[in-house]
């Protein structure tokens, strides 16, 4: 079990701590300032300063500085090439920064794995709290959006859509804090389900083109936002599910 | 206290395979026994003739033509090589339906996407479709819907240590009962962006890679696919099958220093290696062999045998094979642990780059001449960009391991 103690969507409400100081965020990509902003609310809302375990997904990771750098190649002419943009173009970029900003030594873990990254998060916190139920875990999902990006879903959607299909190419994030400590008030809890997701309610329909694991965050998100009145299936088809349910 | 962990299936391709030979973990073990180094020049087209690599000795064409694949559509090179490899893994099993498959890729579809990128920027889109294969998932959905498996399925990115990474979330899953059988590991291709990556960083040497010498100037870059397949011991033990090794143990941590560099210290790497030792349930004289990581960077050797002396005093005998398949970045955890587990079998210490002597400031220096005898714990590590620290302890299949306690 997996107690949620705090969400945070893009932007700060009243009360938070300033987004990461400017002098700090200069040097940062923007998917990379988003998370640090999304990280440092949801942990102040926590009450903790420094997560024990940081567990991050994106599902296309740092779009931005991977096009920079392929560009730099084509562009170059045999030029030496700024490390910049490849440095940061790695998905773990958010995490390691994360752990580096909040001097976190703890596990840290990036996945990829498209629309069900967020949910491969999840279980990997509710598998490190069966271990450690006083961590709190930092789960972040973030990903960014370029033009290159919206060409591409553009092409590669069919024309006409299928009827009830959508296409969603966003960008966004959620970061969450969980515990296994039952002690402290939290707003959901999460536990497994077993046996497989018979019918998620939080599951991208089909029709989406598989591109961003955040959109499941946000949902759960805007959900937790709104208050849980029945239990939740989380997770993707016939995948190792989790339930998530009102404290 | 936490059931032990059996790895009942291996598969690797990797720089070792020679192309008149027979590919897979037999051939990986031959080349450690002769030892063999699979550095060279670039063929396949990769236009760097002035660079060493550890290349995998089969073009595309050739990787479908072993896997029996027809005209499927565009797959990229990781999942050629992925699928090669797991294949293999999987081999001897009696059923993949219910397996989950983590796997591990830090480029994914890049060779497809570096190739159509200037089109697709200038808008011309007849391609698009190849931009499917690009996300670094698009390997591990290829491996499980060919395979047939039908349980958890993730992809974890954190750069070099991402397989060692994937490897220990397959334990997990076991220990807790989230899965009976996981198949576990990474792939990661040669492609441009890599290499002119690390080209900007400076951190490649033109010449075959040194590690852990005093007059070692960087890494060659390598391209690998590697997979475990992990079960319960007792499990396997009720079905009176027998184990290749057991995994012991496995430690995460970060080293928060920099975003490429690892701390003076090695904080993070000697975090990682001796919550591995102790989730197996060892002590660091218990180590019989390394496998470092050793990528040939200066920063990186000099501060992973500091953290090895912290660690151990004395450090065991230890070796980088990278000097042997190149640094094969995401894959580099599960292929070091096949590498790893074949050392177990034979008996083994292999050499990597044979160096004249330590380096300034220390006394401890890897294997130099091959030495046989009976290993029982091998610690393999991999640490990368982003602070990403981790280490796996691989244990003799034949004297059981202790019951590892966690690190609670």
């Amino acid at each position: 079990m997996s107690l949620l103690l705090s969400t945070s969507r893009k932007g700060l409400v009243d009360g938070d701590p300033p987004a990461v100081p400017a002098a700090a965020a200069r040097r940062l990509s923007a998917i990379q300032r988003d998370a640090a902003t999304l990280a440092l609310a949801a942990l102040h809302r926590a009450g903790t300063e420094r997560p024990d375990a940081i567990i991050a997904s994106t599902a296309l990771g740092c779009l931005d500085d991977t096009e920079r750098f392929l560009a730099d190649m084509h562009d170059a002419n045999g030029a030496l090439l700024s490390p910049l943009p490849f440095m940061r173009s790695t998905h773990n970029t958010m995490a390691g920064q994360l752990a580096l900003m909040l001097g976190c030594h703890g596990p840290n873990i990036t996945h990829a794995q498209g629309l069900d990254g967020f949910h491969v998060s999840l279980v990997e916190a509710e598998l490190l709290l069966h271990e450690h139920p006083e961590w709190r875990i930092l789960v972040l999902a973030i990903d960014e959006r370029t033009e290159l990006l919206d060409r591409v879903a553009e092409a590669l959607t069919p024309d006409p859509l299928p009827e009830g299909q959508i296409v969603a190419v966003g960008q966004g994030g959620e970061a969450f804090v969980l515990t296994g400590d039952a002690d402290v008030p939290c707003i959901a809890r999460v536990d497994w389900w077993d046996g497989t997701v018979p019918n998620p309610a939080i599951l991208v329909p089909d029709g989406r083109l598989p591109i961003h694991g955040s959109i499941m965050a946000q949902d759960l998100g805007q959900l937790l936002v709104n208050g849980i009145d029945l239990p939740l299936f989380l997770g993707a088809r016939r995948s190792t599910g989790l339930i998530v349910s009102s404290c | 206290m936490n059931p032990p962990i059996a790895i009942t299936g291996f598969g690797a391709i990797c720089a070792l395979h020679r192309a008149s030979e027979s590919i897979g973990t037999e051939a990986v073990a031959r080349a450690l026994a002769e030892g063999y180094r699979g550095i060279s020049t670039p063929g396949h087209g990769l236009p760097y003739p002035d660079l060493h690599v550890g290349q995998v000795p089969l073009t595309n064409a050739g990787l479908r033509e072993r896997l029996g694949l027809g005209d499927d559509g565009p797959r990229s090179r990781t999942a050629l090589l992925a699928l090669l490899a797991a294949q293999e893994a999987v081999r001897d099993l009696d059923g993949t339906a219910d397996m989950a498959v983590i796997s591990a890729s830090t480029v994914g579809g890049m060779d497809l996407s570096e190739d159509h990128f200037d089109d697709w920027r200038n808008g011309r889109m007849e391609q698009a479709r190849l931009a499917l294969e690009h996300p670094v998932d698009a390997h591990t959905r290829f491996v499980a819907d060919a395979l047939g498996a039908q349980g958890f399925t993730s992809t974890i990115s954190t750069a070099c240590s991402s397989s060692a990474n994937a490897i220990a979330l397959g334990a997990r899953l076991l220990q807790q009962g989230r899965a009976r059988r996981v198949l576990a590991g990474g792939s990661d291709a040669l492609c441009r962006f890599t290499i002119e990556g690390f080209r900007a960083l400076s951190a490649m040497d033109t010449e075959p890679c040194r590690p852990f010498s005093p007059d070692r100037k960087g890494m060659n870059l390598g391209e690998a696919a590697a997979y475990l397949v992990l079960e319960r011991a007792d499990d396997v033990q009720r079905a009176g099958r027998t184990p290749l090794a057991f995994l012991g143990g496995w430690g995460n941590s970060n080293d928060a220093h920099h975003a490429t560099a690892t701390s003076p210290e090695g904080d993070g790497p000697y975090a990682a290696m001796r919550e591995a030792i102790e989730r197996a349930g060892l002590r660091p004289e218990d180590i019989d062999h390394i496998n470092a990581h050793g990528t040939g960077t200066a920063n990186n050797d000099a501060t992973e045998l500091r953290a090895m002396e912290r660690l151990f005093g004395t450090v065991p005998p230890f070796t980088s094979t990278k000097a042997l398949t190149g640094h094969t970045l995401a894959a580099a955890g599960a292929l070091e642990a096949v590498i790893a587990i074949q050392c177990l079998r034979m008996g083994l210490i292999p050499v990597g780059f044979p160096v004249a002597g330590p380096m300034p400031g220390h006394t401890a220096m890897p294997v130099t001449a091959p030495e046989r005898r009976l290993l029982r714990a091998v610690l393999s590590s991999s640490f990368g960009f982003g602070g990403n620290c981790s280490a796996l302890v691989l244990m003799n299949a034949a004297p059981r391991p202790k019951a590892s306690t966690g690190n609670t």
